[in-house]
């Protein structure tokens, strides 16, 4: 039995077993460590692997909740946030430029956190991360419902000459609604009027779009849509 | 179909840590991914926290893909399986012997047996059906399940040593046939 034959065969039941998934605890720990340097061990699993993954056709798949992809993001794309003064710092929204959701997610999250202790009653706060594909503009936004501010950033992009950026709130199957011309300025803060506040859901977009200089004359826009972002609960 | 090559682009593309092609790759399996978690972990939970975790390996691993010798798809659903078997195994540890009886279970397969099995040409299929009813059920609970030894002999009502030994045998058997 100490044969090569019944090494061989002793491993070949183990690889069978380790892909299986049946291998005790322990055996499969310290098969684990051995499959770390062992070609050959790597071999036979792979093999194994090969025979039996057909057998998962029969999974269903299951859709899973949105939020886990926000934290994969936030947990491998994000460097961990500073606790205090966050808003006004200028490192964090040049990170969050280049951020994706998740990282507005997770400084949102951080913002919320703040807003909560701070009101004695919680309301939800949301997020937007507004983007373009073919322009560079781009906008974070948070609103935090409980005292109806919505802030903004503008991380990258500037209007052309004569030219301005408007937002536009739009509800899901409504026509967009003006929230006003983006201020010259980086970071800005807008009161949100009392008829709108209902509008702040997780269905709603907000986007940004070329006016001519004070914001569009229709009360619609009238430029192109430079960038979109739909809002986020946090 | 190109699905398979489809995905085998965006693992080679996350290897150079294209975001974008592993938000992709994301949402392409990760419904099947989260499937495969939740049938082993039956805890929605941490099935959820094992997906993150099987993504961060992926995100991290995907350079060592090309190397292997996997189809992009059952790479990333053994990634996710060993992660989520890893967890249940630890979560009850269990040791088992193995026993040294005679296969006392008849191998033979009935006539209904025979009958379920002509069809359905993918090999795999083909070999478990030669395994008796009852074993092929005891893999495909192991594989589909993440059953341990314990919970298959509870399953089988039969003491867990011989568990392992007739598990053990049906996966020879099943070798056998695969590389026949």
């Amino acid at each position: 039995m100490s044969s090569a034959k019944g090494m061989d065969e002793r491993d070949e039941m183990l690889a069978a077993e380790y892909a299986l998934g049946t291998l005790p605890h322990a055996e499969r720990v310290a098969f684990e460590k051995r499959l770390l340097d062992d070609v050959e061990l790597r071999a036979r699993v792979a093999q194994w692997d090969g025979h039996l993954t057909p057998l998962a056709e029969a999974i269903e798949p299951v859709e899973p909740p949105a939020a886990v992809f926000g934290r994969l993001e936030a947990q491998l794309f994000v460097p961990a946030a500073p606790a205090a003064g966050w808003w006004n710092s200028l490192g964090i929204w040049r990170g969050l430029a280049v951020a994706s959701l998740a990282g507005v997610l997770v400084l949102g999250a951080l913002y919320a956190d703040i807003a909560r202790k701070a009101e004695p009653e919680q309301q939800p706060a949301y997020v937007a991360q507004v983007a373009g594909e073919d322009s560079d503009v781009r906008l974070v936004a948070l609103y935090d419902a409980g005292s109806a501010t919505l802030r903004l950033n503008r991380t990258d992009g500037e209007p052309a000459e004569n030219r301005d950026f408007e937002l536009w709130l739009i509800p899901e199957g409504q026509l967009p609604i003006s929230l006003g011309v983006l201020p010259p300025t980086a970071t800005s803060a807008v009161t949100v009027p009392d008829a709108l506040r209902p509008l702040f859901t997780e269905t709603a977009i907000l986007a940004i779009s070329d006016e001519p200089a004070g914001g569009s004359p229709t009360g619609q826009a009238t430029g192109a849509v430079l960038a979109t972002g739909p809002v986020t609960k946090i | 179909m190109n699905a398979s090559r489809d995905i085998a682009e965006l693992i080679s593309r996350t290897a150079l840590q294209d975001r974008a092609a592993f938000g992709e790759l994301y949402r392409l399996t990760s419904a099947k991914l989260f499937g495969v978690c939740l049938r082993v972990l039956k805890d929605r939970a941490e099935a959820e926290e094992a997906l993150q975790e099987i993504y961060v390996k992926i995100w991290r691993r995907a350079s060592t893909y090309a190397a292997n010798q996997y189809s992009p798809i059952s790479w990333l659903v053994v990634v996710a399986r060993n992660h989520a078997i890893d967890i249940v195994r630890a979560r009850k540890p269990e040791e088992v012997e193995l026993d040294d009886v005679h296969d006392m279970a008849d191998d033979a397969k009935t006539p209904e047996e025979e009958a379920i099995n002509a069809s359905d040409g993918r090999q795999i299929d083909l070999c478990m059906g030669e395994l008796e009813a009852r074993r092929a059920d005891a893999v495909r609970g192991a594989y589909v399940e993440g059953y341990s030894y314990q919970e298959l002999a509870d399953r089988f009502e039969i003491p867990v040593n011989t568990m392992r030994t007739w598990l053990r045998r049906s996966l020879a058997k099943l070798k056998e046939c695969l590389e026949r």
